[in-house]
């Protein structure tokens, strides 16, 4: 795989013939979809979109590509890429004040897409997160690399011409999209291991490397460090942001094949990457008002409505490096997080089974926290005789060594009491998850597509 | 078009929970015998800080105490004759002084004849009251100490020495002897260390 697609032969013949059609007004408009109540950074989405598709004869062609923007902060009134239209919508609802209220966002998502449909004919519609760009994390010789080695534009359509679907849900490269306290045992496996030796090539074609809670994963081991700071930033820190809040930066996610190679699956797994062959499904289903994986309760909505949902082959490349964590953020984003996917996975096996379901889920996750305790424990009483590799724990100074020990137990004795807090109210948070699931399914009923 | 992978797979995982293997941590120090010299470490710096915050201000008054009294030490040389005239030590010369009351560190050579008595003091400490099982008090233990000092006259008062000095002294008992002494505590009857003592023939 190259870094850049411009250098793959076999990719630039695929995309011309994308672009050929494009020239003769055979392809249908694609209209990206943003709602944030975060500072969007429009240069940087344009810069990455320009040089994914930097070569291609398609940045000559005006009306095909379209950006809509829901925003409450500012965003610059000029834009540099002549080939693509922007359109700002000025958001003002109270709820969307609201920090991380990710179910709102995506209902102003819907109203952006139905103006889309009013505005194109029969357009394809790419619903994505703010944090999202264009380029994908890949690793070259062992060391982790940012590139284009596709054009995301031309996999849309070259998608659309070889699978029939009406949602394709991609995924992401760089930061996995959870909260952190889903990948904190797995930083700490690999941030506490004084030396690997075994090289991780084999490892990134593993499932849920980097997930703790992962039903699927078979690999636990640690792996061996090659994301190590600069001298000046080997600090408490640097790690105590991965740990609370990007995830280990040791085990991103990254492309490891062309999406041309990829076979896609069925799935509702969605994130921030959606891309809606079928409008209709956006524009009608309601999309539940849950901070965190409601988008994968729609896609299950979606399903029972008979739409053919497939695995998105192309992967945008999510970046938290911009913000650093917040304690309580963190721990609110946690328990929705384990609220919504108890729901989801309910909603998909049996309603009747969400107590268990997330009940079970509270005590994994209170289990991954006691375990982090315990190491945190550990090394405060270990002593280690010499200098560790820089890029782990025992690579820190003593002084920051401590500032990591009694940032990282207060923050986890933090989330395990909040947790212990809301597993008392599991009975209240059942009856609520229950209700909003029928009203769902009771809604959808009235839903007609064609 | 592609064969495609079935959703079930997906939704039917088997239920399993992480199980990480223990980080393998470098090669260490005996965390017990660190943490026994680090406990040893911190009891002493804890020391030293408890010493300098208490027992220095302590040890700086008392010595203040010292030097209180060593400014108050009178520093005079007196020779005091038969006809109890009292003389002071000035550059090398004895001159006739006034002042005849006894000062702290005071030196003074005088005449003894008389007798050498003794007074005997005694010091007591109780301990506290117990309770028993039952309820009952015990009384603490009670111990006395004695301690005896001796006395001679100089001129019309008593002076008393302790045991340390009568080794130096107790031949003038009864018997003319040239006694030099040093004033160590003037409150109530002046106590005095002998310095030296000399029989004198008559």
């Amino acid at each position: 795989m190259n870094l850049s697609w411009q250098n793959d032969e076999a990719l630039i013949e695929i995309y011309n013939e994308i672009d050929n059609l494009a020239f003769e007004r055979k392809l249908r408009p694609i209209v990206f979809i943003i709602a944030t109540n975060r500072k969007f950074d429009l240069t940087s989405f344009e810069q990455s979109l320009s040089e994914s598709l930097k070569g291609s004869a398609i940045c000559n062609i005006k009306g095909l590509m379209h950006l809509f923007v829901g925003h409450t902060n500012f965003i610059p009134s000029q834009n540099k890429c002549d080939f693509l239209s922007v359109k700002k919508v000025k958001m003002d609802s109270p709820e969307l004040n609201k920090k991380d209220d990710i179910g709102c966002i995506r209902e102003f998502q819907r109203k952006l897409a139905r103006k889309a449909c009013e505005n194109f004919e029969n357009p394809i519609i790419v619903i994505m997160d703010d944090d999202l760009r264009f380029e994908s994390l890949m690793l070259e010789n062992e060391q982790l690399k940012l590139g284009y080695p596709f054009s995301y534009v031309h996999e849309i359509y070259n998608f659309s011409n070889q699978f029939e679907c009406d949602v394709a849900l991609g995924s992401v490269t760089g930061s996995p999209p959870l909260p952190a306290t889903s990948c904190m045992r797995t930083f700490l496996q690999d941030f506490l291991s004084a030396e690997i030796q075994k090289n991780n090539s084999e490892n990134w074609n593993e499932l849920d490397y980097y997930y703790d809670l992962s039903e699927t994963r078979n690999n636990w081991d640690a792996w061996k460090i090659i994301q190590k700071p600069d001298v000046s930033q080997n600090n408490a820190e640097y790690f105590l942001n991965q740990m609370f809040f990007t995830c280990s930066k040791n085990r991103p996610l990254i492309i490891s094949q062309l999406p041309s190679n990829k076979v896609p699956y069925e799935t509702v797994t969605r994130g921030g990457n959606t891309v809606i062959y079928n409008s209709k499904y956006i524009t009608e289903i309601v999309h539940p008002k849950l901070p965190r994986r409601g988008d994968a309760i729609w896609a299950i909505l979606a399903l029972e409505k008979n739409a053919k949902i497939l695995k998105f082959s192309a992967p945008l490349y999510h970046d938290r490096d911009n913000e650093t964590y917040n304690a309580s953020n963190l721990k609110q984003r946690m328990v929705d997080d384990i609220f919504g996917a108890s729901l989801q996975r309910a909603m998909l096996q049996n309603l009747d089974d969400f107590e268990k379901i997330l009940g079970n889920r509270i005590k994994r996750q209170l289990e991954t926290i006691h375990d982090c305790l315990r190491l945190i424990n550990l090394i405060e009483n270990t002593y280690a005789k010499k200098r560790g590799i820089i890029g782990t724990f025992w690579g820190l100074t003593k002084k920051e060594q401590k500032v990591f020990i009694k940032t990282a137990k207060s923050k986890l004795v933090y989330l395990q009491k909040h947790l212990i807090n809301y597993s008392l109210t599991i009975c209240k948070n059942v009856e609520k998850g229950t209700i909003l699931a029928k009203s769902l399914r009771y809604d959808l009923t009235k839903v007609m597509i064609k | 078009m592609t064969e495609l992978v079935g959703l079930s797979k997906m939704t039917k995982a088997p239920e399993m929970t992480g199980n990480f293997p223990e980080p393998i941590f470098p090669e260490s120090f005996n965390s017990l015998i660190i943490k026994s010299v680090k406990k040893v470490l911190s009891l002493t710096y804890n020391l030293f800080v408890l010493f300098l915050l208490v027992g220095l201000p302590i040890l700086l008054f008392y010595f203040s105490e010292i030097n209180y009294d060593e400014t108050i030490d009178s520093g005079r040389t007196l020779l005091v004759d038969d006809q109890e005239t009292w003389y002071e030590l000035i550059s090398g010369n004895y001159s006739v002084t006034a002042n005849d009351t006894l000062l702290h560190g005071d030196i003074v050579t005088f005449n003894y004849f008389g007798e050498i008595g003794e007074v005997t003091y005694s010091d007591t400490h109780c301990e506290s009251d117990t309770t028993d099982e039952y309820g009952y008090v015990e009384s603490g233990d009670c111990w006395t100490t004695y301690y005896t000092y001796y006395t001679f006259e100089f001129f019309n008062q008593t002076l008393e020495t302790n045991s340390n000095s009568l080794p130096k002294f107790y031949f003038c008992h009864k018997t003319l002897c040239e006694i030099k002494f040093s004033v160590i505590d003037t409150n109530g009857v002046p106590l005095v260390s002998i310095i030296q003592a000399n029989e004198v023939n008559s």
